[in-house]
């Protein structure tokens, strides 16, 4: 399982960084056409970025669901709850 | 507009080259370089270096995971305070006057700069098997300021994180970087996030940080491998340490 993570982890992230890269070279490239709407594309890049430490998290959880690790299931979703809290605090995000 | 935008891309993307060249996020570059060079105001820079802080960790963070360098649960046990910290040291940072943020900024980059030149090598102790419950307390109550420090001055804290873990828990250097990077990515992000709320983070300065951060990350890694890495840090720590006293200065009033 440790060798199939160390794969897929890594691939999950990625794959949201090149989204974000994407849609944030997209909004800077539409900020000269429409810099109105350019912001809704900019602010879903940077929305991207925030989703990648909840994919981390949740593939921890994951693992730790498939090894049976109860000590990683616990610690996860502590920190979900923790960083969950703090953003329904500060308003959920919005485009 | 466009020049605020290249201005932004060229500051990140050198410093995330600069500092994935030698093991750092680069925030203690970024700040300094867009308020004293571009003039953005300070919390704006913090709101920016901490946005593309989060593209630098996570790229790094996909290279040390595929290496098998982090250790998870602890990531997850220093993570839980080390995030409280980063959303507290935010919401203080709104409250801060641009001035008192120069100063505490400037005086952390004193001890960054000296850190750079005369390089600290840390002693290894064997791996513990278990690690003793009064060293954890430690390291979790070490992580709440190391958070503090990222989501109040806009940097990783990777150069406060590697130390607590090595020093206090016993961890293996490379590992305790990879956990960092892992751990950076989530805090810087908990920081951001405080900044995005409340309207400072710049929507539209925000995408050239995150290509420049995630473009500089990855050729700065490469780039590290090849170029010496003492002289780069000797050079860094010396622009620190310049910065450090043009902060200071401009905290205290006195233009420079």
């Amino acid at each position: 399982m440790d060798l199939k993570f160390n794969r897929i982890y890594p691939a999950i992230l990625f794959t949201i960084l090149i989204i974000s890269l994407i849609l944030s070279l997209a909004g800077i490239i539409y900020h000269f056409i429409d810099p109105g709407y350019s912001i809704y594309i900019m602010n879903l890049g940077v929305l991207m970025l925030y989703i990648a430490p909840f994919a981390s998290i949740s593939s921890i959880f994951i693992k730790g669901v498939h090894n049976r690790d109860y000590t990683l299931i616990g610690l996860s979703i502590i920190l979900l709850i923790v960083i969950g809290l703090n953003m329904i605090e500060l308003g959920l995000p919005s485009l | 507009m466009l020049s605020e935008i290249i201005g932004v891309f060229i500051v990140i993307f050198s410093s995330a080259v600069l500092g994935s060249m030698i093991g750092v996020g680069g925030g203690f570059l970024i700040v300094p370089l867009l308020t004293l060079g571009l003039g953005i105001p300070i919390h704006n820079a913090i709101a920016l270096s901490l946005l593309s802080i989060i593209a630098v960790a996570s790229s790094a963070t996909v290279t040390y995971a595929s290496s098998g360098y982090i250790d998870y649960k602890l990531g997850l046990i220093l993570e839980t305070t080390t995030v409280l910290g980063a959303f507290t040291g935010a919401r203080i940072c709104i409250l801060l006057s641009p001035s008192i943020l120069m100063i505490t900024f400037g005086v952390l980059l004193i001890y960054v700069g000296y850190r750079m030149i005369k390089k600290i090598e840390f002693k290894e102790e064997a791996k513990l098997r278990e690690l003793p419950l009064n060293r954890l307390s430690a390291g979790i109550i070490s992580s709440f300021f190391a958070g503090l420090s990222s989501g109040l001055l806009g940097i990783g804290g990777g150069i406060l994180k590697v130390p607590i873990m090595v020093l206090i828990l016993g961890i293996p250097t490379r590992v305790a970087i990879g956990t960092s990077e892992f751990m950076i990515s989530i805090t810087s992000a908990s920081g951001s996030y405080v900044y995005y709320k409340a309207g400072i983070l710049n929507t539209t300065l925000a995408g050239s940080a995150i290509i420049g951060g995630f473009l500089g990350a990855q050729l700065g890694s490469r780039l590290g491998i090849k170029i010496r890495v003492k002289l780069i840090r000797m050079i860094f720590g010396f622009i620190m340490l310049i910065f450090s006293m043009s902060m200071i200065l401009r905290g205290l009033g006195i233009w420079i």
